[in-house]
Order: C-alpha cells, then sequence, then structure tokens
C-alpha cells in the first residue's frame, strides 16, 4: 500500500467515526425543564409569523396570501416539534433588493421580541433568497422568496406537551 | 411452494415452517458470527484483503440469500396449512388431513398474465412485473394477502407504497408477535448467545420503529424486512405513489436501525428536507407540485472502521436500492425521482445507479467515491450533482475510484457556511490531526471535522437547500 493511499484510506475511515454525530443532533441546548411548552412555544411562533407577513404585505399591499400544505407535528421523545404550514404570497420580493433588505431590517428589529437571534442569510440566488433566524431551543423561522411568491414557515425545537 | 400439496397434515407443515424459520435465523447468526470473526482476525495484506472481499460481496451474500429462501418456503408452508384448513373447512371437514389437495391460498385465478399466483409475484419478478401483478389481483385476493402474508408484500418492490405501509404495519405487530414467542437461549453453552443479542436488538428496534411511526403519522413504512437477523426499514414523508418528485435518502457508516435516536433523527431530517422543497417549490409558484421523501435502510451498512473501506457492502445494498428505486418507477412512472447519498450510502447510491434506470437525478455529499466515473450512472447528463464542504475529510479521499466532484459531468454545489449561522472557522492545524483514524484505535476527531462531514441536510443550511432544489429540479435555485 503506497503512503498516498494509507491515506485516502485513514481519511475514508474517518468517514464512520464522523458518522456517528448523525446520531447525536439535538435541537438547542436549553434544559428540557425550562422549555415552554408546545401550545405556549406556536402562539409566539404563529405571532411571529403573522408579524412578517404583515411586512411583506406593508411593501405589497395587493399581495394575498394563501397557506400550503397543514401544520404537523411529531413527538420527539416525550416532547413534540412543530412543523408550520408555508404561508406565501404573490409578492415579487426576490426581483427587489431594496424592499427585501427593509423586510429583512424590520424583521430583525423585533425578532427578539419573540426570542429569535436575527436572520441571517441562508443563499440569495438570481431567483431567490432565503432568510433563516433560529431561537435558544432550537426553533427555526424561514422567509423565504421565490422567482414568483414569498413564503414564510417555521419548526420549532422540542417542548413539552 | 405454489404447486400444491397433496395429502399434507396440516400440523406437519407447521412444524415443518417452525423449523425452516429457526434455521433461517440460526443462518443468520452464523453468518453474523462468521462475518465478525472475517472482520476481526488479525490477518493484514492483499490475501486478507481479497477474502474479505470475497466474503462480503459472494460468502456473506450466499448464506444471507439461503436463510431468505428458508424465510420464503416457510411463509409458502404457512399458507398452504392455512388453505388445507379452508379446504377442510369447506368441505365439512370431511378432507382433513390425508387426501385432501390444496396449496396457494385457494383464491380463485391468480397472477393472470403477469405469472406468479394469487399468493406470490412471479419467482424472481423485476419491481415492474411486481407491480404489473399487483395490478392483475382481484380486491379479494388483495385483502386476503394483506392478512395472510403482510411481510411479503411490505418488502417487495412493486407493490405501491400505501399498500407497503399497510402491510408493514401489520408485520411490525405479528413479527413482534412471533419474536416474544420464539425468545432463544441466553447462552450457548458457557458463552453468551449471539443470537439472543440478536433477538434482543430485532425487538427494541422494531418497538422503536413503532414508537416512531406513533409519533409522527405523517410517516409511512415502506420497508420492514427482519430475515437477516438485522431490521431493515425505510420511512417516508408524502405520498411516494403519486408525488411528483420523490427523493430517496441513504446513509452511511454507522448507520442502524436499531440505533433509536440515529433514525427518529434522520426521520426529522427528511421531513425538514422535504418543507425547504414544498418551500421551493411555492415560491417559485409551482405549489401545485407535490414531494415526498424516504429513508432508506434497507442494506447492510458497515458498523465499523475497517469494513467501511472496502465496497462489499455497497455493491449489495445497491442491488436493493436499485430494486427499491425500480419499485416507486414501476408504481409512480412519471415522478422525478432523486437518489440522496451521503458518505459511504454515496457509494450505494452512485452503484445504484448504475444498475438501475429509475432514478432522474443523483446527488452525493460527503462522499468517498462511487467507485467509477459517471460513463455509466443512468442519469441524464447535468444531474448528477455533488456537495463537498472544504473540510470534510471523507469528501476529500476520493477512496472510492477518486473525487466524485472531479468526476466530469459532476455538477458541484455550494455548501458554504450561511453567515452568522454555521460559518465554523477551521481550527488551526486540523486537517493534519482530524481524519488521524486506525483500526486499531480511534484518535479524537475535531469538532470542526465532525461538523463539516455531517452537517449536509442539518436544517437552515446552503446544502440543504440546494439538495432540496435538486429533488424539486429547480436548476435556478441552485446555489452553485
Amino acid at each position: 500500500m503506497t503512503p498516498p493511499r494509507r491515506s485516502r484510506l485513514l481519511a475514508a475511515a474517518a468517514a464512520g467515526v464522523l458518522a456517528l454525530s448523525l446520531t447525536a443532533c439535538f435541537p438547542g441546548s436549553a434544559e428540557m425543564s425550562e422549555r415552554p411548552s408546545i401550545d405556549e412555544i406556536t402562539r409566539q411562533y404563529d405571532a411571529f409569523a403573522a408579524e412578517l407577513r404583515g411586512l411583506v404585505s406593508a411593501e405589497y399591499p395587493d399581495a394575498t396570501w394563501a397557506e400550503d400544505g397543514e401544520a404537523s407535528s411529531a413527538l420527539a421523545g416525550e416532547d413534540t416539534r412543530v412543523t408550520s404550514q408555508i404561508w406565501y404570497a404573490d409578492a415579487a420580493l426576490s426581483a427587489d433588493p431594496a424592499a427585501r433588505d427593509r423586510v429583512v431590517a424590520q424583521a430583525n428589529a423585533t425578532a427578539g421580541d419573540y426570542g429569535f437571534d436575527d436572520f441571517a442569510t441562508v443563499e440569495v440566488s438570481d431567483d431567490g433568497f432565503s432568510y433563516v433566524a433560529g431561537d435558544e431551543w432550537g426553533g427555526e423561522m424561514h422567509l423565504t422568496g421565490g422567482s414568483v411568491n414569498v413564503t414564510v414557515w417555521y419548526v420549532t425545537g422540542s417542548h413539552p406537551g | 411452494m405454489t404447486g400444491g400439496v397433496y395429502g399434507a397434515d396440516v400440523a406437519q407443515l407447521r412444524d415443518a415452517a417452525a423449523d425452516f424459520e429457526r434455521t433461517a435465523q440460526e443462518l443468520g447468526s452464523i453468518r453474523a458470527q462468521l462475518s465478525g470473526s472475517v472482520t476481526r482476525a488479525p490477518w493484514r495484506g492483499a490475501d486478507a484483503d481479497r477474502f474479505r472481499r470475497e466474503w462480503d460481496g459472494e460468502h456473506a451474500r450466499a448464506l444471507t440469500l439461503a436463510a431468505q429462501r428458508l424465510q420464503d418456503a416457510a411463509g409458502a408452508l404457512r399458507r398452504n396449512a392455512e388453505a388445507q384448513e379452508q379446504t377442510s373447512a369447506a368441505a365439512g371437514g370431511a378432507l382433513s388431513g390425508a387426501g385432501a389437495s390444496g396449496g396457494g391460498t385457494g383464491a380463485p385465478g391468480g397472477g393472470g398474465p403477469w405469472g406468479g399466483s394469487a399468493t406470490h409475484p412471479p419467482a424472481d419478478a423485476t419491481a415492474a412485473e411486481v407491480a404489473r401483478w399487483w395490478d392483475s389481483l382481484t380486491d379479494e385476493q388483495r385483502e386476503r394477502l394483506l392478512a395472510d402474508d403482510p411481510g411479503m408484500l411490505g418488502r417487495t418492490d412493486g407493490i405501491p407504497a400505501a399498500v407497503r405501509d399497510e402491510a408493514n404495519r401489520a408485520f411490525l405487530e405479528t413479527e413482534l408477535e412471533r419474536l416474544r414467542d420464539d425468545e432463544p437461549p441466553r447462552m450457548a453453552g458457557r458463552a453468551p448467545n449471539p443470537a439472543w443479542s440478536e433477538w434482543q436488538d430485532q425487538i427494541e428496534t422494531l418497538e422503536n420503529a413503532r414508537a416512531i411511526l406513533e409519533a409522527d403519522p405523517s410517516l409511512s413504512l415502506l420497508l420492514l424486512d427482519t430475515r437477516d437477523g438485522r431490521v431493515e426499514l425505510a420511512l417516508a414523508v408524502g405520498d411516494v405513489d403519486t408525488a411528483d418528485h420523490v427523493g430517496v435518502y441513504t446513509q452511511g457508516l454507522f448507520s442502524n436501525t436499531a440505533d433509536a435516536g440515529g433514525v427518529q433523527d434522520q426521520a426529522q431530517r427528511i421531513t425538514e428536507l422535504d418543507r425547504t422543497a414544498r418551500s421551493l417549490l411555492v415560491g417559485d409558484g409551482r405549489g401545485d407540485e407535490t414531494t415526498a421523501m424516504v429513508m432508506w435502510m434497507g442494506y447492510d451498512s458497515p458498523q465499523n472502521v475497517v469494513d467501511v473501506l472496502f465496497d462489499g457492502q455497497a455493491n449489495a445494498g445497491a442491488t436493493r436500492l436499485a430494486s427499491f428505486a425500480d419499485g416507486i418507477r414501476a408504481v409512480n412512472a412519471d415522478t422525478h425521482l432523486t437518489g440522496l447519498g451521503h458518505s459511504y450510502g454515496s457509494l450505494v447510491t452512485g452503484i445504484a445507479a448504475r444498475e438501475s434506470e429509475a432514478f432522474d437525478s443523483v446527488a452525493v455529499f460527503g462522499s468517498p467515491g462511487i467507485n467509477g466515473d459517471l460513463g455509466e450512472v443512468n442519469v441524464d447528463s447535468g444531474q448528477f450533482y455533488v456537495l463537498a464542504n472544504p473540510g470534510d475529510p471523507v469528501a476529500l479521499s476520493g477512496h472510492f475510484d477518486g473525487n466524485p466532484a472531479e468526476l466530469d459531468g459532476a455538477q458541484r454545489l455550494s455548501t458554504a457556511p450561511s453567515a452568522g449561522l454555521s460559518g465554523k472557522e477551521p481550527p488551526s492545524g486540523w486537517l493534519v490531526a482530524a481524519p488521524l483514524v486506525s483500526p486499531l484505535g480511534l484518535l479524537p476527531l475535531g469538532d470542526y471535522a465532525l461538523d463539516q462531514h455531517t452537517s449536509y441536510l442539518v436544517d437552515k443550511s446552503t446544502s440543504q437547500h440546494n439538495l432540496a432544489a435538486v429533488v424539486v429540479g429547480a436548476e435556478d435555485r441552485m446555489i452553485r
């Protein structure tokens, strides 16, 4: 076995150990006993999502909001995670970076009121953008835009039922 | 076993079935023991490597196949016994025992022009043939099959996903019951009995699968196979039979259905990936298109850092994954089907895409290679995507015939950290310290390298966004 081959073998072997972490992903770091109930947290997230929709509507008063899918919940051990439906509106925020930046700036100004950190860019392309904010419980609020619509949705961390 | 049983004694048939099942389980245990011995033997060098490859690729598979055949035969014996009883009951008991004719389930016809019978698809049928066989059955025959042999239906590629889900949920209960009634001795002589450990693992895995399904009603159970001593399973979110876009995700080293937390965590990952894919569709005004994601754990994935260096388990797994994909295609002909492979699972996916023509797209991430170039990979030009974090030692290794990111025709997609979210800077000197792993022991790996290899499907990441974009064919939304 040549040294380069051995090196590659060892590197590949590292994959196995690395894969261990696939089994060790836990949302958030706060103690479970301190967590709000799933009902409390979804009320808070719903309110924040409504505020985000309002910010978009302020830029696009004619935009109409609709919902895609339904909220779903899954038990995580003794706790529950909720994934919201997707709210979407025909607002071409992707094509208007100035309007997009205003929405994000205002969203960041209020994110803390709902326990979220600032929205951060996940990706920006010619036809779309995606901003995500997280909270201490492992929850995420998504504000994304495609070539046609803006979407708002969230997934919570694990919370007691 | 479809040719009928003449003059059979029902009790003897059932005894024979039990014998066959016991033998199949013993064969599985022997295979597991031998595989462990082959792996652990202090034997190095070319001869050792060759023998281990032969063992994985041929001998272990032959034992597995023999065990599966015994299980199949046991199922056929039980069905024949039931048919015998039904025939006897219909004749007022006059034909019970010797002299009675039977075989099959007693259901009329069966199989039609596609062969097989009302109890089994044709032997060695392809997924497409199975789908045609299923279509040829009457509602009554289907219901009887669901009642009589849910295990066979649930693991057979080409059966609609909705049927497989129903069958597997039923099989889950009967299998748990069977296992609980069939506890092997804890000790084999003075040593612990490996069959007992395997039995315990199977029960715990099945109970965990049941808990996950109960916890998340949106999941379906597309595969549940216990014939090989392990529990193989596939979980899905969305309607695989009708979805416009289906992703099939295959994991790598250490993925194990016995790992309760891991299965639950990965189920969450596919749910999040599906939601991101939906968001992409809705954002682009394609909200009328539908999605489904499958977490496929239907192969014997490497469980140690020696096995992962060889492709024997990938080759065996690829054949199964190819068949599974063919089954999706057979039922949902027009779907846009994507194979998603992580780490060693990317090798499985890459090989499967050579054996099957079912995939429209393939995306590999954290991949050590796919055993060659894209020449024989059955996807259209430009539909093979590679995601590799710059500090992922596995993706850098190119162990299985080269780094896939460097293959002609591969489309590289960005994994650039999201600003402010996961943009960790590599610690100084990490590249030297991180990948040092040897069969003799594991040296500590840095958090950075660990994160680089395992974070591709983390929600709110660029790589997860890109994988979702591949699944829904959103070329314009891919970040390169």
